[in-house]
């Protein structure tokens, strides 16, 4: 039997999102839970540290680090650059990223976004025009203990050029022997 | 087995068309026969990140490697001397993947045919820990290398084409951006020799003298 008679699940394809729109529409997007706001960092902002919180978070600004936002979304927007592991539920690229991605639910790297690293999630759309090395883990159950036992810790070697590794778990996920 | 998209969608494909050009493909449907999908597959894709793939493999459980070593720098030079050396650390430096990593496919494109003999054969030297005896490649070379003209339309490397799959049994190809890197198209027989962790189980002849090439590792 062929992987390619069977689905990985029952749902849709691909169901229509706000985070499938483009990036001109950026501001029509309105997060889930937006009852618990969405922070920002803005433009002129750097941060060299560890993030971590339970409200969306839009970074415009720089930041090296990580970026950890447990059930809450993330995006790096157009102007982001970010050099950080990132997890979060769903995770939105406009920017550029160097670091590894997880997104419990989707990632999206829209036409704007660059990333070189490493994305896990059970969803993954690349938009036509997005920039992208590294590795796609689509196994859900790899997102899943991703999430489960991510503490980002250190940028891997995205500047390198390097493939990069993901966690020993989404490795064991994904690896045939 | 059924197809995922139907071939004859025609109107899908169209706004699609005018990006690119959709060409069907006779043997990559045979690389997905040869999978076993009760286990996450991974696929290695020499080119970069393309959109219409990751959506094609989006519906199963995988894990997309995107080496994107057509842009790899110094790939197009031949040194003199010590070519093995140098093309061993060229791929050292774009072809190392994580620890335990085995492909089970291989999207080779027509990488091939932009690679010195040298080079094919540290290539594969590079390629060989993360296969496994039942790795399957696919991609494009020339059933002679003087027949593959620039006018070719599939495997001329100097069209610097890039590839996406649009579905099982056709490929999205765009003109490539960026900078260009060497041609060498090779004869099968060169091919098979240099590349030689992969074993050429069936060859396809295109127009223009390419070929599409189905891999079995070795």
């Amino acid at each position: 039997m062929s992987m390619f008679d069977k689905r990985k699940d029952n749902e849709p394809a691909s169901e229509p999102s706000s985070f499938g729109a483009p990036a001109e529409s950026k501001n029509q997007w309105m997060p889930e839970n937006t009852a618990r706001g969405t922070a920002m960092i803005g433009k002129t902002i750097t941060i060299k540290g560890d993030i971590s919180g339970e409200e969306n978070l839009v970074i415009e600004g720089t930041v090296n680090g990580t970026v950890s936002l447990k059930g809450n979304d993330l995006t790096v927007g157009q102007s982001g650059r970010v050099t950080a592991n990132l997890a979060a539920n769903v995770v939105r690229i406009d920017g550029e990223v160097k670091g590894d991605i997880v997104g419990v639910e989707k990632v999206v790297v829209t036409k704007t976004g660059k990333v070189q690293g490493n994305i896990v999630g059970p969803r993954v759309t690349l938009e036509d025009g997005a920039k992208f090395k590294g590795s796609i883990d689509m196994d859900p159950s790899s997102a899943e203990r991703s999430a489960a036992t991510q503490a980002p810790k250190s940028v891997p070697s995205a500047a390198g050029g390097k493939p990069m590794s993901v966690d020993s778990k989404a490795g064991e996920a994904a690896g045939k022997a | 087995m059924k197809a995922r998209r139907g071939s004859g969608d025609a109107v899908a494909a169209a706004p699609v068309a005018r990006r690119g050009e959709l060409r069907q493909t006779l043997l990559l449907p045979l690389v997905f026969e040869r999978i076993d999908g009760s286990q996450p597959v991974n696929v290695l894709d020499v080119g970069s990140g393309a959109a219409e793939t990751v959506s094609f493999f989006s519906e199963y459980r995988c894990r997309l490697h995107f080496a994107d070593l057509f842009e790899a720098p110094g790939l197009s030079l031949l040194p003199e001397e010590d070519a093995d050396d140098y093309f061993d650390a060229v791929f050292d430096a774009h072809c190392s993947f994580p620890e335990g990593t085995l492909f089970d496919i291989c999207l080779l494109w027509d990488f091939l045919n932009y690679l010195p003999v040298p080079a094919l054969r540290a290539f594969s030297r590079a390629l060989r820990p993360y296969l496994h005896r039942d790795t399957v490649g696919h991609g494009f070379g020339a059933f002679k290398a003087k027949a593959t003209s620039p006018a070719a339309s599939w495997a001329a490397p100097n069209l610097g084409m890039t590839y996406a799959i649009h579905d099982r049994e056709t490929l999205l190809v765009r003109p490539r951006l960026g900078g260009a890197v060497g041609e060498h198209p090779h004869a099968r027989t060169v091919l098979a020799d240099a590349f030689d962790c992969f074993e050429i189980v069936r060859g396809t002849l295109l127009k223009e003298g390419a070929m599409e090439l189905l891999l079995q590792a070795r």
